[in-house]
C-alpha cells in the first residue's frame, strides 16, 4: 500500500472541524484517495458512536470537485436504512431544513452537521425496526423508557435468525466532568446501563431475563471503576423503569464516594513530601500516581505509586526503579509489585506515608541485591 | 425464482427478472471510467422484451384457471421481463442531474438524454463508478435511483420515438443501477474493475425503495448467444436501392407501365434522390466510369485506378487534419476548463 497523499484543504478543515468541535466522540478509520495519480485524498471511513458501539460508514468525497457535497455509504448490516429517503417523506419543510441542502463547501462545520443528521436519522430508524417487533415486553419497554432523556436503542442481529433489542440508558443526571475539580476530558462522560433483551420468539414459553452491565468510557474508569458495582439482581416479571430507580441509587452513593476519594489521595500524595521530598511527577486532576527519587547511601532509586480508585481501602501499590542499575537492553531493572506491605485504612494520611517510608527503608536493600544480581556480568 | 420475480411491485410496475448487457457497452464503460480522472456517472440505454412465461401451475387460483382465455392474458401480462442495456452515455461532469439530496434536475437530464442519440424511451437506469469504494449503493445513489423511477414522463420530449425500436420497447420505467468499482495496486501493476448492478424494488407501504443486487448476463459473440444475434435487426442510414444495370429511363418506363403516372413522378424524386445520395459516396466515381474497366475499353484501367487512389488518399488526407485540428483544440479547451475549476473551488 503506498502512502496516501493529505486530503483536500477544503475537505480537511471539516473533518478537522468535526474532529475538534463535536460532542461524539468520533473517530477517523482510515483516510484515502479515489482518483489516480491523486494530489489530494477524498475519501474516508468514520466510526460514529451509537448506543454503546460504533457506526462505520464511508464518506466520500470528490477531490476533483470538492464543492460537490460527499456522500455516504453505511455498512452492509443496514442496507435498509435509508437516510435520504426518511428525509423526504418528511415533506418539503424537512427537505430545506437538511444540512445536504444548498451545500457550502468553504463552511467548514458542515460535515459536522452533516453526521449529526445521519445520526440523528439512524437514531429514529433504528426505534422504528425495535417499534415493529412483535414482542410485547419489549414494546412496553419502549413505551416506558423512550421519554427518558439521551436512551438510545437498536436492533442486533445475530445468527441463526436470533435477534436481541439492546438498550443503552444514561444513569445519574449529574454532570460527572463538572464534579471532579479541573477536570480535563473532552467529551461529557456518562456512566451508562445497557440491556439487552433477547426477543422472544412466537410461542415460546416466559421471556428470558435481560443482560444488563453498566458501561463507561476509560476515562471515567481512573475514576471509578463500573466493573466494580454489583447489580441489583433481575427479577422475574420485572421491568425497566422499576429496575432503574434501585440501581441509580447505589450507583449515586458510589460515585460520590470515588470523587470523595481524589481528595483522600491528594493528600496522601502531599503527605510523602516531608518524607521523600516534592515527588517529580504526580497525576494533578484525579491523583492515580506519583513518583518520588529516594536514595540509600549511594544507591539512588524512584519509586512509583499507583493509588487505586478506592483508596484509602485498597493500599497503593509500589514500584521500584533503579536509576544505577540496567539490564542488557539498556533499561532501568524494577522491582515487582509491591502491595503486601503493612496498611490499614483508618490510619490517619501522614501515619500512611510514614508506614511506607518505613517500609522502604529495609525494602530498598533487598532490591539493591536484587539489581546487582540481575546485572549482566 | 423468475415467476416470483414477476409479481409487479407496489405500485404496479413489473420488475426485470433478467437484466443483461452486452459485452462491448460493459466494456466501453469500464473503458470510460477507466481513463476518466475521477469519479463518473452516467446514464444506461437499452430495450425491454419480454421473456415466455413461466409454466403454468394447476394451483394458480390468483389468475383464474389457467386453461380459459382470461387466464392466460393475465399471464402472458405477468411474464417475466427483460431488460437488455446497449449503450450508455457518460455526463461530462459528475452529480449534473440530482442535487446533494438526491433529487433530479429534471431540464439538464432531459438535455443529457437528448443528446445521447438514444430515444428518450429506451432509457433502462444511470450508473455510477467510484473509484476505490465499497459495492454497496451509497445513501445518494438510491435516492437517485428512486426518483428516476417516480418521474415517469420526465423524458417525453417532442421527437417522435424511433419506429424500429418501438415495437421491441415495452413500457417499463427507469430502474436498472449499476454500480462500478475499481482500484490498482501501487505499482500499476495491477488494476481491479468490479461492477454490480442492482434494481429497484419498492418497499410494501410504497416509502422509499430498496436497490436489489441482481446477476447481470453479458451477451457475447458466441454459440450460446446466437439467438440473441439471429433477433437483431441493423438500422442503417445507406439507402435501400433496386438493382438498376438496364439504366434508369428503361426501369422508370416499366414502372410507369404498372402504376400510375403520378406515382411514377414520385418514384422518380425518391430515385434521383437516393442516387445523390449515392453519387456523394461514390466520390464522382460514377457507374459510366466503372464500365470502362471493363471490356474494351479497358487499355485506359491503370491510370483510372491511380486516379481513384489518389482522390482516396486526399479524403484521407483531409480527414486525417481535420481531426487533428479539433483534437488539439479540444485539449486546448480541456486544460482551460481544469485551470478554471480549480480557481473555482479554491485550490489554488
Amino acid at each position: 500500500m503506498s502512502m496516501e497523499p493529505p486530503l483536500s484543504p477544503l475537505i480537511a478543515a471539516q473533518l478537522n472541524h468535526l474532529l475538534a468541535y463535536s460532542p461524539l466522540s468520533v473517530k477517523v478509520e482510515q483516510i484515502w484517495a479515489g482518483s489516480r495519480n491523486a494530489r489530494f485524498s477524498d475519501r474516508f471511513t468514520l466510526s460514529i458512536p451509537f448506543c454503546l458501539d460504533y457506526v462505520k460508514c464511508d464518506v466520500i468525497y470528490d477531490a476533483l470537485h470538492p464543492s460537490v457535497a460527499p456522500d455516504v455509504v453505511f455498512s452492509s448490516e443496514y442496507d435498509d436504512f435509508d437516510p435520504l429517503g426518511d428525509i423526504a417523506s418528511e415533506g418539503e419543510a424537512r427537505v430545506s431544513k437538511s444540512s445536504l441542502c444548498d451545500w457550502n463547501s468553504k463552511d467548514p462545520s458542515r460535515l459536522m452537521a452533516l453526521v449529526h443528521e445521519l445520526r440523528d436519522l439512524y437514531m429514529h430508524y433504528q426505534r422504528r425496526r425495535v417499534g415493529e417487533l412483535d414482542d410485547a415486553r419489549i414494546k412496553f419497554e419502549m413505551n416506558t423508557m423512550l421519554p427518558r432523556e439521551g436512551i438510545e436503542v437498536c436492533l442486533v442481529s445475530l445468527p441463526d435468525r436470533l435477534e436481541e433489542v439492546k438498550f443503552a440508558v444514561p444513569l445519574l443526571d449529574m454532570d460527572l466532568n463538572k464534579l471532579v475539580p479541573a477536570c480535563t476530558w473532552r467529551h461529557q462522560q456518562k456512566i451508562y446501563l445497557q440491556i439487552i433483551f433477547p426477543v422472544s420468539r412466537r410461542n415460546s414459553s416466559a421471556p428470558a431475563a435481560p443482560r444488563v452491565k453498566l458501561v463507561s468510557t476509560s476515562e471515567v474508569k481512573t475514576l471509578f471503576s463500573v466493573e466494580d458495582v454489583k447489580l441489583p439482581p433481575w427479577l422475574d416479571g420485572m421491568c425497566l423503569a422499576e429496575y432503574l430507580p434501585a440501581i441509580e441509587d447505589n450507583l449515586k452513593l458510589q460515585v460520590v464516594e470515588a470523587i470523595a476519594s481524589i481528595g483522600a489521595r491528594r493528600r496522601f500524595i502531599e503527605a510523602l513530601s516531608p518524607l521523600f521530598g516534592r515527588p517529580l511527577e504526580a497525576d494533578p486532576v484525579l491523583c492515580r500516581r506519583a513518583t518520588v527519587l529516594c536514595a540509600s547511601g549511594a544507591f539512588t532509586f524512584l519509586v512509583h505509586f499507583s493509588i487505586p480508585t478506592q483508596f484509602p481501602k485498597q493500599q497503593p501499590t509500589l514500584v521500584m526503579q533503579s536509576s544505577q542499575h540496567f539490564n542488557s537492553q539498556g533499561t532501568p531493572i524494577s522491582s515487582p509489585l509491591i502491595n503486601d506491605y503493612p496498611w490499614s485504612p483508618r490510619w490517619d494520611t501522614p501515619q500512611m506515608a510514614e508506614r511506607i517510608f518505613e517500609f522502604l527503608v529495609d525494602e530498598c536493600l533487598n532490591f539493591k541485591k536484587f539489581c546487582i544480581e540481575a546485572i549482566p556480568q | 425464482m423468475a415467476a416470483a420475480a414477476a409479481i409487479p411491485d407496489g405500485d404496479g410496475h413489473p420488475l426485470f427478472s433478467k437484466i443483461s448487457i452486452s459485452g462491448p457497452a460493459l466494456a466501453s464503460i469500464i473503458e470510460r471510467f477507466a481513463s476518466s480522472p475521477g469519479d463518473i456517472d452516467g446514464l444506461l440505454f437499452g430495450h425491454v422484451t419480454r421473456l415466455p412465461p413461466p409454466d403454468p401451475r394447476d394451483d394458480d387460483g390468483g389468475h383464474g384457471s389457467p386453461n380459459s382465455s382470461a387466464g392466460s392474458a393475465a399471464a402472458a401480462a405477468n411474464s417475466p421481463l427483460a431488460a437488455t442495456i446497449t449503450g450508455h452515455l457518460s455526463l461530462a461532469s459528475r452529480a449534473s442531474f440530482y442535487d446533494a439530496l438526491g433529487r433530479l434536475i429534471s431540464p439538464s437530464l432531459r438535455n443529457a438524454a437528448s443528446s445521447s442519440g438514444h430515444p428518450a424511451a429506451s432509457l433502462l437506469g444511470w450508473f455510477s463508478g467510484r473509484r476505490r469504494s465499497p459495492l454497496r449503493p451509497s445513501m445518494r445513489e438510491r435516492a437517485v435511483s428512486l426518483s428516476l423511477f417516480r418521474t415517469p414522463d420526465l423524458l417525453d420530449t417532442n421527437a417522435p420515438p424511433d419506429r424500429s425500436l418501438e415495437s421491441l420497447d415495452l413500457p417499463h420505467r427507469p430502474s436498472i443501477f449499476l454500480l462500478l468499482s475499481s482500484s490498482t495496486t501501487g505499482n500499476q501493476a495491477v488494476h481491479t474493475h468490479e461492477y454490480r448492478a442492482f434494481a429497484l424494488r419498492l418497499r410494501a407501504g410504497g416509502v422509499g425503495g430498496v436497490l436489489e443486487p441482481r446477476s447481470l448476463d453479458i451477451v457475447n459473440v458466441g454459440p450460446a448467444f446466437r439467438a440473441q444475434y439471429s433477433s437483431f435487426s441493423p438500422v442503417s442510414a445507406f439507402p435501400w436501392m433496386p438493382c438498376q444495370l438496364r439504366g434508369l429511363e428503361e426501369g422508370e418506363r416499366e414502372m410507369g407501365n404498372k402504376r400510375g403516372g403520378g406515382e411514377s413522378l414520385n418514384r422518380l424524386q425518391e430515385l434521383a434522390m437516393e442516387q445523390h445520395l449515392l453519387d456523394s459516396s461514390t466520390g464522382g466515381f460514377g457507374a459510366e466510369r466503372l464500365e470502362r474497366l471493363v471490356g474494351p475499353a479497358a487499355t485506359g484501367y491503370t491510370s483510372e485506378l491511380e486516379d481513384l487512389y489518389g482522390k482516396m488518399l486526399l479524403k484521407l488526407e483531409s480527414l486525417a487534419t481535420l481531426v487533428e485540428e479539433s483534437s488539439a483544440r479540444i485539449l486546448e479547451q480541456e486544460g482551460r476548463i481544469s485551470e478554471l475549476r480549480s480557481r473555482v473551488e479554491g485550490l489554488e
